[in-house]
């Protein structure tokens, strides 16, 4: 017996043979080389499988033994063949499904435009979509006539002056362009003639002009609304307006009126703690476990929550940690010294965030102290260095030949 | 003469240790436990029914009995069995 899967390609078929002689008939056919296999012995005679292609040749020694033969059945492909020959509309339909299947499968679908870092908006979805149009990305397109990915990119990043960079891939039936636009310096917004004045009473310890003229020096004393850099330039003859850009530094002094409580409160944790855990469900939480009893006087909980998930998806139960610490409250005394010295320390931290990182405090001078209701009450100077440019428009007033050229300098 | 063949035979297969069955054209017989059997070098069927089956041999003839005989393959020099197989008989000289 050969391979099954070979006779189930070769085809063949299930006889019934009514004889008296069979043995006869079997050494006959096994000499002839007739390849027969399965034979079961009936009444009448035998039962055997035949090759299809073996089937014509049984004529011979059938007539020599006189047997008859009565096919049971038909196995293997050249019968299913036959079959479907008969089913032809059968036959079109699943060919046409599997070739609709691979014909869909071989569009784009869908074209995903991703833009990331867009942060100037310089790109909009539209724009990149007609770019991708243009060199062959759109819907209902073949898929064999898109270029490799990467030669499709650089295409496309010729025609989007604005994408630092285009990545394309194709997933099945979409098309994921993918965007980082470039960031592009900002423009520098146009300036007005302008001037540098001061923005409050200080004494000069910097001046550095990038434009305009200068019109103070180091250690003038200037009061709010001095001009410190003129935004007009030139001789008499020769005037031209400018926006004026520097940077001016002065002293400035700035009085403070501080009121610190001497009595605090001061929470701080022991170091106890305990865990509880709960389920929970909406806003229903049920503990389940921390059922000791708790003597803390004074405590704090924290809670942190965990959605349960199966797979992807989220359960609607939560599980909930919660840490009970332990706290206590001491009351805090301090000293005359001590208040002032942080009075001074908040004062220093205002006047930080009120004029930036540069300000520097030179010097501080303690007008007044005053004890007061438990409180400490002080007045303080500070002297501190900062940053004093404001800008001021030029008015029309200050350009002296009225039919002068008025050029706007960028 | 005949006999004087047979005993050169005899005495090459022993002097050059060759198995019996290439030497004296004799059938040799497979079985596995009692479903299957295999005989190679048989010279024809007898007979054949559900029961029994007779192979003709060089010499002599094998006769199988057993139930529900199916003959799985056949070749002109091999055949393979397959069903209960109950009892096989060698029967020597017994021409036929």
């Amino acid at each position: 017996m050969k391979s099954h899967w070979l006779s189930i390609v070769r085809g063949y078929v299930r006889v019934s043979i009514r004889g008296k002689r069979v043995e006869l008939l079997i050494n006959e056919l096994t000499k002839s080389g007739i390849e027969i296999w399965d034979i079961g012995r009936t009444k009448e005679g035998l039962e055997l499988c035949v090759h299809l292609s073996d089937f014509f040749k049984l004529r011979t020694p059938l007539k020599k033994t006189g047997c008859r033969l009565h096919v049971l059945k038909r196995r293997g492909l050249p019968f299913f063949l036959a079959r479907m020959e008969q089913r032809k509309a059968f036959m079109i339909g699943m060919f046409g499904f599997v070739a609709a299947i691979y014909i869909l499968s071989s569009l784009i679908w869908h074209v995903e435009i991703r833009i990331e870092g867009n942060k100037q908006h310089a790109l909009s979805e539209q724009t990149v979509r007609e770019a991708a149009k243009e060199i062959g990305i759109y819907k209902f397109q073949w898929k064999f006539r898109l270029k490799d990915p990467e030669v499709m990119s650089k295409q496309l990043q010729a025609a989007l002056p604005d994408a630092s960079w285009v990545g394309i891939e194709l997933n099945g039936t979409n098309a994921l362009i993918k965007i980082i636009e470039s960031l592009k310096p900002e423009e520098a917004p146009l300036y007005n003639p302008r001037h540098i004045v001061s923005a409050s009473d200080a004494v000069i310890t910097d001046i550095i002009a990038e434009r305009g003229r200068p019109v103070v020096r180091v250690n003038s004393r200037v009061q709010k609304g001095d001009i410190l850099i003129s935004g007009i330039i030139g001789d008499e003859e020769h005037q031209e307006v400018v926006s004026a850009k520097g940077t001016v530094r002065g002293l400035v002094w700035h009085e403070y009126n501080i009121a610190v409580p001497l009595k605090g409160l001061l929470k701080s944790y022991t170091g106890e703690s305990m865990t509880r855990y709960y389920i929970a469900i909406g806003n229903r939480a049920l503990r389940i476990s921390g059922f000791k009893k708790m003597n803390f006087e004074h405590f704090e909980a924290e809670a942190s929550e965990k959605q349960l998930r199966f797979g992807s998806w989220g359960l609607p139960v939560r599980f909930v940690r919660e840490i009970v610490r332990e706290a206590t409250v001491k009351e805090q005394v301090l000293s005359p010294e001590q208040a002032s010295q942080t009075g001074i320390e908040h004062a220093m931290k205002d006047i930080e965030s009120k004029y930036g990182l540069d300000a520097v405090v030179k010097a501080k001078n303690v007008l007044s102290v005053q004890q007061e209701d438990g409180r400490i009450v002080m007045k303080v100077m500070f002297e501190v260095e900062r940053d004093i440019a404001e800008e001021r428009a030029v008015l029309m007033e200050e350009i002296k030949p009225p039919d002068q050229n008025m050029q706007n300098g960028q | 003469m005949q006999r004087l063949k047979q005993k050169f035979r005899k005495w090459t297969a022993d002097m050059l240790d060759l198995p019996k069955d290439v030497i004296f054209d004799l059938p040799r017989i497979t079985q596995i436990g009692n479903m299957q059997l295999y005989i190679e070098n048989h010279r024809g069927v007898i007979h054949f029914t559900t029961n029994r089956l007779d192979l003709k041999l060089s010499v002599g003839k094998l006769e199988i009995t057993g139930k529900d005989l199916v003959i799985r393959a056949i070749l002109p020099e091999e055949v393979f069995i397959e069903g209960i197989i109950e009892d096989v008989r060698y029967l020597q000289g017994d021409g036929n």
